[in-house]
């Protein structure tokens, strides 16, 4: 009776879960079908490039390797409509960045990486070799779009691989190549620069910041009137985080560009200022040293938040959202806050300059950002995937990637212009639900996943003369005027803050070096991530040194036991590339 | 058996109830004031683990900025459900519920099942070389291979993109299986001899006898076994790119990575700007992860309770005689 | 007779053996074939090159991690640190027993079974998130914080989470609370299978409730604690890195860091393929070599060995 009981759902639970099993192993089974097909039609697709016409008959799904993606998962909602629409293509995005790094080695190990490839130059000096990219050379120069850009963009690009790729072939475009030149920076505001809520900055009589000390002066003033928030939040005049510390202390890196160092990306031990000097950060006289210095006489006075050492970069968002920080750089914080509402109302955060400060700015970014676009040796059907990336580099590519449909996101002014509708103003915050006809779903998340561009959005496009970036538009200039901008353009005398700094001779804008600058050596490899978690260990305690006396302690402990760590090799090694950018920078600027 | 109970006699710890009742009530009185103990320790220790799954579940449903002030402590405020339906609105998300329900049942059944034989067999002495085997699988746990050997292997095998790959490695558990022996050894070793002597064979008496005895152990194993895979995303994160196969968690997973992804972006100077600057302006990672922490735990702490009967005391004299 | 006997004992032995073996083979494929991964950590590999073409390197990994005075004293740190915390962690590894036999005194089934599921409710809050619930009380801004202001009881906020004191105890006391009622579970079936009349003798002689918890309950369950202890034992190069990974920063890193963040951290900095798999092959050896000596003394001094 009892065992009759049990036995029968059990038997049941086996039955349905013997289904189950069946149904899923079925669906793992026919969703190779696609892949199979299309491996069919690779072979064939020789064939049909001699003539013109593509066929997209078939649906080809191809698997796209995305450092830059954040999203991992085939491509939906509106943007995926229209690939579907035009080119029966659908995209199976791969993301290391939610995967992993060991989705690289893995799939490199394997020997495919993927049909479409958006990786780091460096990774790209490391395939080529091993013949995991395809030659796109011919493909790109016959296209339609693409090929525009070949001699002033993808040719010098590659060539400089010379190691890897002494034919000088195409083996891949940059991302993000702006459309203007090597030495012009297009944005307002400097990536980093001293930025402050200007009501607090004018609230203790707007003084004349001369040197960092005036700085501290100032901050210190705008702390004892400022204690906290009209809701009562502590405001914290400096607020630090750990974790976005690479080879050096993060928060200290991006302040020694104010006064012209820059550590180049990647690199960890040196710095390199736009005359071409290259200082280790260790150097007794090193802006990097000079900037700690800053950070440990601001909390000496208190004004850096005692939570910075245990807080991330979530915490400060947070913080920063409810205007509890007094001292910002990057310009895109900025955002955090403000908003033209505030605006109005002569409310929000502003470029405040340094009169002694000498920025060193890259400019925009001509030769590409850091990545760029292959094709995977094994790619199936090679002709359609570059037929899409054409398509990707043309206005109409352009103006869907950036800026969503006409009519919806934006609708042309009576000059021929483009200008924001209400609803393109805010569809990406609010991720606005899209018309059916359009594909549905939010607007954000529709988007295009890929999170890279080949062409930037300052590139301008041919029927209204303006970057495709909305920001630039006449239009939203327009709109966006407010208290808080005429006011500062009152006091500075100047439209924008880039305009400032230029105007008065306090920045330099350097050409924006891309390509690879060689990948390390396993022991470099292993002496770099040991000295730089020394350096940044070291930056932080010093920063919170009880007394001077301290903080000199750990700065000459640091530089004992970074020799003991190989530093000097790191350091060599970091000479060289910078050595490498340097060069180049020197070229672009006599080629331009 | 009785040996224990003869043992507590011959130390003489316990006293003898006629003889002396005033001890009795010492005792009776001791144990209260155990019992008291027990209970307000527990309760203490219950509001420890509570609080946080409580506070949670307020700031996920109060108003985000809020609850990112850091105000939401006893009571939400300003309630709403957005966060719950912005995951409900996750694109695949069913199809990965889907999946994870199958990989949860199907892969739990299958390591329960093969542990208790395992566990059974390991204690049978007559097995040839039994302990080697019984070593031979023990030590796996401690063994680390690498990514990239393990992902070779997997892929050589046809496990990649493949639903079994959620099952098959997960089958031979070495932790449960010493868990399910040490319980079998617990058990009276006259029970198999008596139904060997009925002619009951090795299969017929695990099935029939020795399976409902070690109900409890089978059922805490059940419980590792489900959790771990219904949490699990790791194998799906290097072994499956066919977005068909996705699983709950990864698509989750996936999720809070796109609102957390601006540290990545950071050091791509000019370019993403604009991005840059909306993707900051709109995160609030920790109501996301909070929001998701509770969809993940929702379902298990339904499902617990079903385990729970196991753990009541007296199943194995009733499974034993009936 | 007794050759007949013995050839059909030994024939069953076989048999049963022969049941196990699908399993066998399962454990061959997934635990021992990848194992050939570990020459990796002999040579200098770097995907996508494949290894026929990298450079043999011999030790030079293992060399490395001890080749001048700040390794060494760093590599010790980051051992001291995994002794204490795994030490911390298993003299306390009683703890879920005692839970489970106290929670099994309990006699409203009711309030019994409410404990048991809401202890288990940590275990299922990520790392990541217990920081961000650690932050919100423990912060300058926190609700400690705030509670000793209002007493009167702290002029200037303490920075608990940056203090570099009882950092150990205090990662102990975490990871108790995340994991207490969730490993109670195991010794919880281990008490449901007590035979009954056990208990019925104890009651027959008036036994105290801690005299039946000393003389029934825990001796039953010693062998699966014993089990477990040798486990943990074996896996104590093993502290995982998540919960130390979140806690870290500057000035508790010196105490923090175990060996498992230690690799990580390096990684973090793009370590190369092969020293990871130099670790990893170091740990796994380590751990079965910890396993066996362990259980050679549990031969030893209790008579029985556990695997």
């Amino acid at each position: 009776m009892r065992n009759n009981a049990v036995k029968k759902p059990l038997l049941l639970l086996f039955t349905c879960l013997f289904l189950l099993s069946a149904v899923l192993t079925g669906c793992g089974g026919t969703s190779q079908n696609p892949g199979n097909n299309t491996a069919a039609n690779n072979s064939t697709a020789p064939a049909q490039s001699t003539s013109a016409a593509i066929d997209h008959s078939q649906e080809l799904t191809i698997d796209v390797y995305d450092n830059a993606a954040n999203y991992q998962g085939e491509q939906t909602g509106w943007y995926g409509k229209i690939l579907k629409d035009k080119f029966n293509l659908k995209l199976n995005i791969l993301a290391p960045q939610v995967a992993g790094d060991t989705l690289y080695k893995t799939r490199t190990a394997a020997g495919n990486l993927g049909d479409l490839l958006v990786i780091d130059n460096s990774q790209l000096e490391e395939l080529i070799p091993a013949g995991l990219v395809m030659d796109i050379s011919n493909l790109v120069k016959s296209s339609a779009n693409l090929s525009k850009y070949v001699d002033n963009h993808f040719l010098p690009f590659n060539k400089a691989f010379e190691k890897v790729n002494p034919e000088g072939k195409i083996y891949a475009m940059p991302t993000f190549e702006a459309d203007t030149s090597p030495t012009t920076y297009s944005e307002e505001v400097p990536y980093s620069s001293p930025i402050m809520p200007w009501d607090y900055y004018t609230g203790v009589g707007a003084p004349k910041i001369n040197n960092l000390s005036d700085l501290l002066n100032t901050l210190k003033a705008m702390h004892d009137k400022y204690p906290k928030t009209p809701d009562g939040k502590t405001i914290v005049p400096i607020t630090l985080w750990k974790d976005w510390d690479g080879g050096s202390m993060e928060n200290v890196r991006w302040l020694c560009n104010w006064y012209g160092f820059q550590q180049p990306d990647g690199t960890t031990s040196i710095q390199l200022n736009a005359k071409g000097d290259i200082v280790p950060l260790s150097d007794d006289n090193s802006m990097y040293k000079k900037i700690l210095k800053f950070y440990f006489d601001a909390n000496k006075m208190g004004l850096v938040d005692p939570d910075s050492a245990s807080q991330d970069w979530n915490k400060v968002a947070e913080k920063l959202t409810n205007k509890q920080v007094m001292l910002l750089w990057y310009s895109w914080e900025r955002g955090f806050y403000n908003s033209i509402e505030r605006g109005k109302n002569g409310d929000g955060n502003v470029s405040v300059p340094i009169a002694d400060s000498h920025i060193i700015q890259n400019s925009d970014a001509y030769f590409g950002d850091g990545r760029v676009f292959a094709l995977g040796s094994k790619a199936k059907d090679p002709q359609r995937i570059m037929e899409f990336l054409d398509w990707y580099v043309s206005p109409e590519g352009l103006r869907y990637y950036t800026n969503g449909f006409e009519g919806f996101n934006y609708e042309k002014t009576a000059d021929g212009k483009f200008k924001l509708t209400e609803v393109g103003q805010t569809a990406f915050q609010k991720n606005t639900p899209v018309p059916d006809q359009y594909g549905g779903g939010g607007y954000q998340d529709g988007q295009c996943k890929i999170n890279s561009m080949i062409m930037s959005d300052f590139v301008k496009d041919p029927d209204t003369g303006e970057f495709y970036n909305n920001n630039y538009w006449a239009s939203t200039l327009e709109a966006n005027k407010t208290k808080l901008t005429t006011d500062w353009q009152a006091k500075f005398n100047a439209t924008n803050a880039t305009d400032y700094y230029q105007k008065n001779k306090m920045i330099d804008i350097v050409p924006n070096i891309n390509t690879s600058l060689g990948s390390d050596n396993s022991d470099i490899k292993n002496k770099r991530s040991q000295t730089s978690d020394l350096v940044k260990n070291t930056s932080w305690k010093m920063i919170f040194a009880k007394d001077e006396n301290e903080f000199n302690q750990l700065w000459s402990k640091m530089k004992t036991d970074l020799d003991g760590l190989g530093w000097k090799d790191v350091v060599a090694a970091d000479t060289v590339k910078a050595q490498k950018i340097v060069k180049m920078r020197a070229d672009a600027t006599a080629s331009k | 058996m009785s040996s224990k109970t003869t043992g507590l006699a011959r130390n003489e710890k316990v006293p003898d109830n006629k003889v002396n009742k005033k001890i009795k009530m010492q005792n009776s009185a001791s144990d209260n004031m155990i019992s008291v103990l027990t209970y307000v320790l527990f309760a203490l220790f219950a509001i420890i683990c509570v609080y946080p799954f409580y506070y949670i579940i307020i700031n996920t449903i109060s108003a985000n900025d809020l609850s990112a002030k850091g105000i939401i402590i006893f009571l939400p405020q300003q309630i709403h459900f957005k966060n719950y339906s912005d995951v409900f609105k996750i694109p695949g998300l069913w199809d990965a519920t889907v999946i994870s329900l199958g990989r949860t049942l199907i892969g739990t059944t299958l390591t329960v099942g093969a542990s208790a034989f395992l566990g059974f067999m390991f204690s049978q002495e007559d097995m040839w070389a039994r302990k080697f085997w019984y070593r031979f699988t023990i030590i796996t746990m401690y063994f680390n291979a690498g990514i990239i050997p393990w992902y070779l292997t997997m892929r050589n095998l046809h496990l990649t993109n493949n639903f079994l790959a959620y099952i098959l490695p997960a089958i031979v558990s070495p932790f449960f299986i010493i868990l399910v022996k040490t319980f079998v050894e617990s058990t009276p070793r006259e029970l198999q001899q008596a139904a060997e002597i009925d002619g009951a064979g090795i299969m017929t008496f695990f099935v029939s006898i020795m399976l409902p005895i070690i109900k409890p152990i089978l059922a805490t194993v059940a419980i590792f076994a489900a959790v771990g895979q219904w949490n699990s995303f790791q194998d799906t994160l290097l072994l499956v790119t066919d977005s068909k196969l996705y699983s709950l968690q990864f698509i989750l997973y996936n999720y809070i990575n796109q609102a957390s992804s601006l540290s990545t972006l950071v050091n791509l100077q000019n370019s993403g700007n604009t991005v840059m600057q909306s993707l900051a302006t709109k995160q609030t990672t920790t109501s996301v992860r909070m929001t998701i922490t509770i969809i993940v735990v929702a379902p298990i702490m339904l499902v617990y309770p079903i385990f729970q009967r196991f753990f009541v005391k007296g199943i194995m004299i009733g499974a034993v005689k009936g | 007779m007794r050759s007949i006997g013995n050839s059909s004992k030994k024939s069953a032995g076989v048999r049963k053996f022969l049941y196990i073996l699908p399993f066998m083979a399962i454990l061959a494929v997934f635990a021992y074939y990848p194992l050939y991964g570990w020459v990796y950590a002999f040579f200098d590999y770097m995907p996508p090159i494949p290894l026929s073409k990298s450079p043999f390197v011999g030790l030079m990994w293992f060399q490395q991690m001890v080749e001048n005075q700040v390794k060494v004293s760093q590599i010790l740190q980051v051992l001291k640190n995994t002794f204490g915390m795994s030490g911390l962690n298993i003299l306390f590894s009683w703890l879920p027993m005692v839970f489970a036999i106290f929670l099994n005194e309990i006699k409203s089934m009711r309030y019994r079974k409410i404990v048991q599921t809401v202890t288990t409710l940590p275990n299922f809050i990520s790392w990541v998130l217990v920081y961000s619930l650690a932050f919100s009380m423990f912060s300058s801004e926190g609700m400690l914080n705030g509670l000793l202001r209002e007493l009167g009881l702290a002029s200037s906020p303490i920075l608990f989470l940056q203090d570099s004191r009882h950092v150990w105890i205090t990662m102990w006391a975490w990871y108790t609370w995340k994991a207490l009622g969730w490993s109670a579970i195991m010794y919880i079936a281990a008490i449901t299978g007590i035979d009954e009349s056990l208990y019925e003798a104890a009651h027959v002689d008036g036994a105290t409730k801690m005299q039946v918890i000393r003389y029934v309950t825990l001796p039953s369950l010693l062998p699966t604690y014993f089990v477990l202890l040798m486990l943990q034992i074996a896996s104590f190069l093993n502290n995982g890195m998540e919960q130390y990974f979140v806690f870290q920063n500057a000035f508790n890193k010196d105490t923090i860091q175990v060996l498992d963040l230690y690799v990580f951290n390096l990684a973090m900095g793009g370590g190369s393929y092969s020293v990871s798999a130099a670790i990893s092959m170091l740990k796994s050896l380590i751990s079965v070599v910890l396993l066996f000596s362990v259980n050679g003394l549990s031969k030893l001094f209790r008579g029985e060995s556990i695997v």
